[in-house]
């Protein structure tokens, strides 16, 4: 391993270190109202990971993305629920369906870029299995998502580190981080893990978001663990 | 050539000027940017104790002997200032102040307005570029381009060398050492678009767009110039 590879490994393995043993202490699943028991599940999964045993199962089971072409799935459930089951170190059971129709998705982000609540509705429909935002065709969308996160969301982040911002925002905030933690465990570009770290370190230990999809902060953590943990064993 | 030198401070146009002074055929103005919109008392006061109590105030003195200077209070693509710069006729702007201009204040330069980006184009376009550089075992130097409205996607290239780093001991002092190329840069560009067999080379927007990097992988990035010195 070059000198270069190693010093990234240390730093993900000293990231995971601190993810799993000090992070994942200072969650509180009670203030997570009803979503709770979910938290908590992440929360003993990551207290209880390693990057070497943990999160031994690929994203998804069959069919392989490796015999000919990639194809779009489908998952049993909604996109939220599959954040939940990839989170939770779970594959998910999958099987070819039909592409949505060619469309410049980016664009129509783009249109409703004001609307949170309808950005956050077209994200959820398009990934209703979320692994396809790994697809080479997607490449577009994850770009555009890794941009608003790291250009306008940031900007958001910084101007409502005490509060304030609207919740809506916020849950659009943590969904894109969900989806590019899994864009992250599927691509050797550092800069969507990056994206995941920088969060990390930007995001308040004690944020506790207060809407119905708050446990979106818990995904997000358990998401970027299965992340970190695909960088460390070079799964590229 | 009419070159105008967007700078925040008469110091920083100084130090642009005195790199530049000496090229043939050429008017400078310098006009003094106000990036975070003070007043202009305050803009004037500012730039009048930077000529007078900075190290580098011969420098200064001389630039302001020798050169227009014009104080743009207002942000650049504001109607005011664009008309200012209209009337000025310039041919080409040199970037050296921190805003991301709009089509319209480009527009204002016959050719537009030149940055050197520390970065090798097409492939480091945006923010941190060094260091994913650095990262990445990528590249690492200058690319002196036109801008457009775009972050880094200005498509005519003058100048993209590659700069040898391993003598700096940190992150910052390689930026620096990088930023501080900016003037010798604009001199050699300056001259190659005025030569008779001069063409651009092509940005054509290929690379990847980088954004501000983790203190994570920044502390990686810090152990491998240490390591390159």
């Amino acid at each position: 391993m070059s000198l270069r590879a190693q010093l990234i490994a240390n730093a993900f393995r000293q990231r995971f270190a601190d993810l799993c043993q000090q992070r994942a202490v200072s969650i509180s699943p009670a203030g997570f109202g009803p979503d709770s028991q979910f938290v908590a599940q992440v929360q003993r999964q990551l207290l209880a990971a390693s990057p070497e045993t943990s999160f031994p199962e690929p994203l998804f089971l069959p069919p392989s993305r490796s015999e000919g072409s990639p194809v779009w799935l489908q998952a049993n459930g909604s996109c939220l629920e599959s954040l939940r089951s990839l989170s939770l170190g779970q594959s998910l059971q999958v099987s070819p369906c039909v592409a949505p129709a060619g469309e410049d998705f980016p664009a129509t982000l783009k249109a409703c870029v004001r609307d949170a609540a309808r950005s956050f509705q077209l994200l959820c429909e398009r990934y209703e299995c979320p692994v396809n935002l790994s697809l080479p065709v997607e490449a577009g969308t994850a770009e555009y998502l890794l941009e608003r996160l790291m250009v306008q969301d940031r900007v958001w982040l910084e101007r409502h580190e005490s509060g304030g911002g609207r919740q809506d925002e916020l849950e659009l905030l943590l969904l894109r981080l969900n989806l590019v933690a899994v864009r992250a465990a599927s691509t050797p570009d550092l800069r969507f893990p990056d994206a995941l770290n920088y969060y990390y370190e930007k995001l308040p230990q004690d944020l506790q978001p207060a809407g119905d999809r708050g446990w979106l902060l818990a995904s997000y953590l358990g998401l970027y663990a299965r992340a970190l943990a695909v960088h460390l064993k070079q799964a590229f | 050539m009419r070159i105008g030198i967007l700078a925040a401070s008469l110091p920083a146009a100084a130090r642009i000027y005195s790199e530049l002074e000496s090229l043939p055929d050429c008017s400078f103005y310098t006009l003094v940017c106000n990036p975070e919109g003070r007043s202009l008392f305050h803009h004037l006061a500012r730039s009048l104790a930077q000529a007078l109590l900075k190290p580098e105030r011969r420098r200064t003195w001389r630039l302001i002997r020798r050169s227009r200077i014009s104080f743009i209070r207002k942000p650049l693509d504001h109607p005011d200032s664009l008309t200012k710069l209209k009337r000025l006729e310039l041919d080409v702007g040199l970037h050296n102040v921190g805003v991301i201009y709009r089509d319209s204040t480009i527009k204002a330069f016959r050719l537009g307005i030149l940055n050197p980006h520390i970065g090798i184009l097409p492939q480091y376009r945006g923010r941190c570029v060094m260091e994913w550089a650095v990262l990445q075992d990528g590249p690492i130097g200058v690319t002196l381009f036109f801008i457009d409205a775009g972050i880094d996607t200005g498509a005519r290239v003058i100048l993209s060398e590659e700069v040898d780093i391993s003598h700096c001991k940190s992150v910052a002092e390689a930026k620096q050492y990088l930023f501080n190329l900016d003037a010798g840069f604009f001199r050699r560009g300056l001259e190659q678009l005025r030569a008779a067999d001069f063409s651009y080379k092509l940005n054509d927007g290929s690379g990847h767009r980088y954004y501000v990097m983790s203190e994570l992988l920044q502390g990686v990035v810090e152990q491998l110039i240490r390591v390159k010195k």
